[in-house]
């Protein structure tokens, strides 16, 4: 393999070499053999002559036996130096006679059963028969010297080696000369590419040499070189970019607030950005690479961490305590999958909400007080009374017993019985108000929802203003959700305060105080109708609608928008802290609910919290796929000024088979009405909008034509307004927010009255069920 | 030396101790034929060898005719005991019986091309164109040139050159 070391340069050399030899070799080798077949054939040529003739001389003596003329005959071959013996034979193949050239030339006779003429020993041995008229009379010898024979081919040979020797030595020369066409060129390549491959500069290019193989090559070469430089630009480009903004985002997550940590499969810290090391005082360098079990804080979520890599969702964790250091922090934790193509992993994000935490917890306790204030003053009046009870009782004891001495055991007891009552009457309010008093922790345990609504309405109904009406709907049985029973019942109460608040003290001067509160605990299926409508509700989960309703001073659409902003309050200064709303809005939050709020000026209020129902306890079963809505035909007019609203309720009744047209208030909808009197089957309408009321709409219908088919629809409980327009001929009442199922059966069930003109018939299933 | 002298006459066909003189002598006849050129009127006939007198080639030259082909054509033998039967053969022999007669008997056959042959010493002087003769106990012959020249044979040089020549041109 030494061949290969070598370089080009010797290479193309030995390469021209060797084919140079071998070919002359070849020519030579086959002159040379003809050459010398040639003198032997010529040598050969020679000895027949001599053999023809010298036979032909002894034909006669043969013929008549004359050996002795015979012998004299031959004795002429003396003058023919190189035929050095020849021997006669006859035609019985007996010898005959003989020459000698001298006395080594004496050799035994030939065999005569091989008479082919042969180069033997430095001889050539002739055979030649003796022919005349076509009668045989015998067979001539001749051994002849190939001395001249032998010189001649060693002169031949010296000369043809010396030629091959100086054809080579020429084609040497020429070979060191023309391999530079070749290796020339290929050398200039070799330097310029290891300059590239030392120095890499790519702007250099290869001078072009030709339209040959090796001037393609270098062509390709540069083409190769523009390729690589330009991806090289461009790679330069990219990686400037990709620098640029790999900086940027490591600048983004090295100065966020949050804890950020990356984990590897394996549960190894990939990174700890620098809040992290503000809080846990571990610099990167030792958290790299190191098992989040190791770590302080971490430890706990390398379990969760590895579950959501597995299952690929990511979780969140609230409110989590932990001690780090001497320092205690609270912390919302998320956990996310993250994949890429070097495997998956998790990121970890902890957001230090102590402060947040600290201040909500001061927020909490300074509305419970508040809460407690507002309470102390009803309360205030029932304890009085109670300690009246008892202090009256006693001080006309202690009068009796001055003036009539001590009562009998009958008197005694009875009064006694009535100290007891009282003071167990306040012995149980001073346990309800430092049960809400109580601050403690979040928990996510089973609550009766049912039971937080009878304690909180046992509490507003020995504390409001009598004046105040309360209407409890209650769920018939346990109303489960998870979560901290004291923060629920802090929510209805909350709630059922404000609630009191617009029907008293909200009231503007020379207005009467009261109304009536309504709470209400319904069980729904979130189907999509309803996911429509509330955004935060999850598809196919259980809820529980837990409806305060009053029917106080409204909230008008200016302060809608604010109601759950900390510190916004509209009462008068002292009466409210602005915090009960944005503390109902946070523990519902916490708890996974969502609230909703109707609310119009001077009509009254209605809030709805929905708390995710705990799987384990349903009370009306199992919780199955949801029923195929009734389906119906025929024209519906939906009247809705709210566009959300108006869309879901045309696209729940044209998914039951329903015609639909919409129009977007009163006005619109009497003049639709009015153009489409004989099409229109049904009218589904809200009940407040602007321009035209739901009343004044059905009004309008009505005279158009009186047996208008009317479904009227409203965030509000059943009231008074809505009672009236049911006299006035309005088939049913549909409470918002509605499933697709309810809407479906209230409008089939209208649909289906087709008696309803008399106000005599039984109303339909729908409008039964949506009353209190 | 002595070895090769010895194998060279143990190998000598014709030594006169081996073969009997006339079967030489009858071969000697065809042998004749091979180098002595007829005209070309004779080469469409067959070649007739005649034996003038007593035969005293007992049965060789009788057998040798049967066999052989002289002058390369188809062979006869005649054997005539009068002038008269000799006729116009190709050869014909002299028997040494006929030497009063012989001069007779060439002038039958003179200026004509037939080969006479005979052994008989004084033959050839008397005109016979070859004439057998045995010296060291070999067979030899001689030839009348010039009555050979007469006859319009043609004689090869290289009979011409083992014969002794008799009657030169």
């Amino acid at each position: 393999m030494t061949f290969f070391r070598l370089d080009i340069k010797k290479k193309l050399i030995l390469v021209i070499l060797t084919t140079t030899f071998f070919s002359l070799l070849a020519g030579f080798g086959i002159i040379i053999f003809r050459e010398i077949r040639s003198m032997k054939a010529d040598m050969v040529q020679h000895a027949s002559v001599i053999a023809q003739v010298t036979g032909n001389n002894i034909i006669s003596e043969l013929a008549f036996n004359q050996s002795e003329s015979a012998r004299e005959t031959l004795e002429r071959l003396r003058e023919l130096p190189h035929v050095r013996t020849a021997f006669v034979f006859d035609d019985k193949n007996h010898f005959f006679a003989e020459f000698i050239q001298s006395r080594e030339d004496r050799v035994p006779l030939p065999d005569l059963l091989n008479t082919e003429s042969r180069f033997e020993g430095g001889f050539l041995h002739f055979f030649s028969p003796i022919v005349y008229k076509s009668n045989n009379y015998g067979t001539i010898y001749l051994r002849v010297a190939t001395t001249e024979l032998d010189r001649k081919m060693r002169d031949y040979l010296l000369l043809a080696g010396g030629v091959l020797a100086g054809l080579l030595a020429v084609s040497w020369l020429l070979a060191v000369k023309l391999q530079k066409i070749i290796s020339d060129p290929i050398l200039h390549l070799a330097g310029v590419a290891r300059k590239l491959s030392r120095g890499g500069d790519f702007n250099v290019r290869v001078e072009w040499r030709g339209g040959d193989e090796i001037g393609l090559l270098y062509g390709y070469f540069n083409d190769m070189l523009d390729e690589v430089q330009h991806r090289k630009e461009e790679r330069d480009g990219v990686q400037g970019e990709l620098r640029k903004a790999q900086g940027f985002l490591e600048n983004v997550i090295e100065s966020m607030p949050s804890l950020l940590i990356a984990l590897d499969e394996d549960g190894r810290v990939t990174r700890w950005n620098r809040a992290t090391e503000r809080v846990t005082g571990v610099p990167p360098s030792d958290a790299f690479g190191k098992n989040a079990l190791s770590l302080p804080f971490l430890g706990r979520y390398c379990d969760p961490a590895m579950t959501v890599m597995k299952t690929r969702k990511h979780l969140e964790l609230f409110r989590e305590y932990m001690d780090i250091g001497e320092r205690r922090f609270c912390m919302n934790v998320s956990i996310y999958p993250v994949e890429g193509g070097w495997g998956t992993g998790a990121v970890i994000r902890a957001d230090d909400i102590s402060e947040i935490e600290k201040k909500e917890q001061q927020l909490r306790q300074a509305q419970k007080m508040e809460t407690i204030g507002t309470l102390a003053g009803g309360l205030a009046h029932d304890f009085n009374n109670m300690l009246g009870g008892i202090i009256g009782t006693v001080s006309l004891l202690q009068f009796r017993i001055a003036a009539e001495g001590v009562p009998g055991r009958e008197e005694l007891e009875k009064q006694l019985a009535m100290i007891e009552e009282s003071a167990n009457r306040a012995a149980d309010m001073v346990l309800q108000l430092l049960t809400l008093a109580k601050k403690q922790e979040v928990s996510q345990e089973p609550v009766d929802l049912s039971l937080a609504v009878a304690h909180v309405s046992k509490i507003c109904a020995s504390t409001f203003d009598k004046c105040i009406e309360i209407d409890v709907t209650p769920a018939g049985g346990p109303a489960m959700v998870s979560g901290d029973q004291t923060q629920i019942e802090q929510v209805v109460l909350n709630l059922c305060v404000n609630a009191q608040h617009s029907m008293t003290i909200m009231r503007g001067e020379g207005v009467p105080w009261g109304g009536r509160l309504a709470v209400a605990l319904e069980h729904l299926d979130a189907d999509a109708p309803f996911c429509g409508s509330h955004l935060e509700a999850e598809e196919g989960t259980a809820y529980w609608r837990l409806s305060v309703a009053d029917s106080g001073v409204g909230i008008d659409s200016r302060h809608l928008a604010k109601i759950f902003d900390p510190f916004f309050t509209t009462k008068q200064k002292g009466e409210g802290t602005g915090l009960g709303l944005a503390m109902v809005y946070n523990i519902v939050q916490q708890h996974k609910g969502f609230i909703d709020v109707y609310s119009e000026v001077g009509e009254g209020s209605n809030f709805n919290i929905f708390l995710p129902a705990a799987r384990s306890d349903r009370p009306f079963g199992p919780l199955e796929k949801p029923d195929a809505p009734p389906t119906g035909s025929g024209l519906v007019l939906v009247v809705d000024d709210e566009p959300v609203i108006r869309q879901i309720a045309c696209d729940a009744l044209e998914l039951c088979g329903y015609r639909v047209i919409a129009a977007e208030d009163g006005q619109q909808a009497v003049d639709m009405f009015k153009e489409r009197a004989g099409e229109i089957d049904l009218v589904l309408m809200d009940m407040i909008m602007p321009k035209m009321s739901g009343k004044e709409s059905f009004q309008g219908m009505k005279l158009i034509d009186p047996d208008v088919r009317v479904i009227l629809c409203s965030g509000f409980k059943m009231d008074e307004r809505v009672e009236e327009l049911m006299r006035m001929g309005v088939l049913s009442f549909v409470q918002k927010p509605y499933t697709l199922k309810k809407l479906a059966e209230s409008v089939q069930s209208a649909m289906a009255g087709s008696d309803r003109a008399s106000d005599s018939s039984p109303r339909p299933a729908g409008k039964v069920e949506n009353r209190l | 030396m002595a070895v090769r002298l010895l194998l060279c006459v143990l190998l000598c066909p014709f030594a006169v101790s081996e073969y009997p003189e006339y079967q030489i002598k009858s071969a000697y006849l065809e042998k004749f034929s091979r180098f002595v050129e007829w005209p070309s009127q004779n080469q469409g006939r067959p070649f007739t060898v005649c034996v003038f007198g007593r035969n005293p080639f007992d049965r060789y030259l009788e057998d040798l005719v049967a066999t052989a082909r002289f002058n390369d054509r188809p062979t006869r033998f005649k054997w005539a005991r009068k002038i008269e039967e000799i006729a116009e053969p190709d050869l014909l022999f002299i028997s040494s019986s006929e030497s009063r007669r012989v001069e007779e008997v060439l002038g039958t056959v003179r200026g004509r091309p037939v080969l006479t042959v005979g052994d008989t010493p004084g033959f050839c002087e008397k005109g016979v164109l070859i004439n057998l003769y045995k010296t060291e106990g070999m067979v030899r012959f001689e030839v009348n040139e010039r009555e050979a020249v007469a006859s319009g044979l043609k004689f090869s040089s290289k009979i011409l050159k083992l014969a002794r020549i008799v009657g030169a041109r």
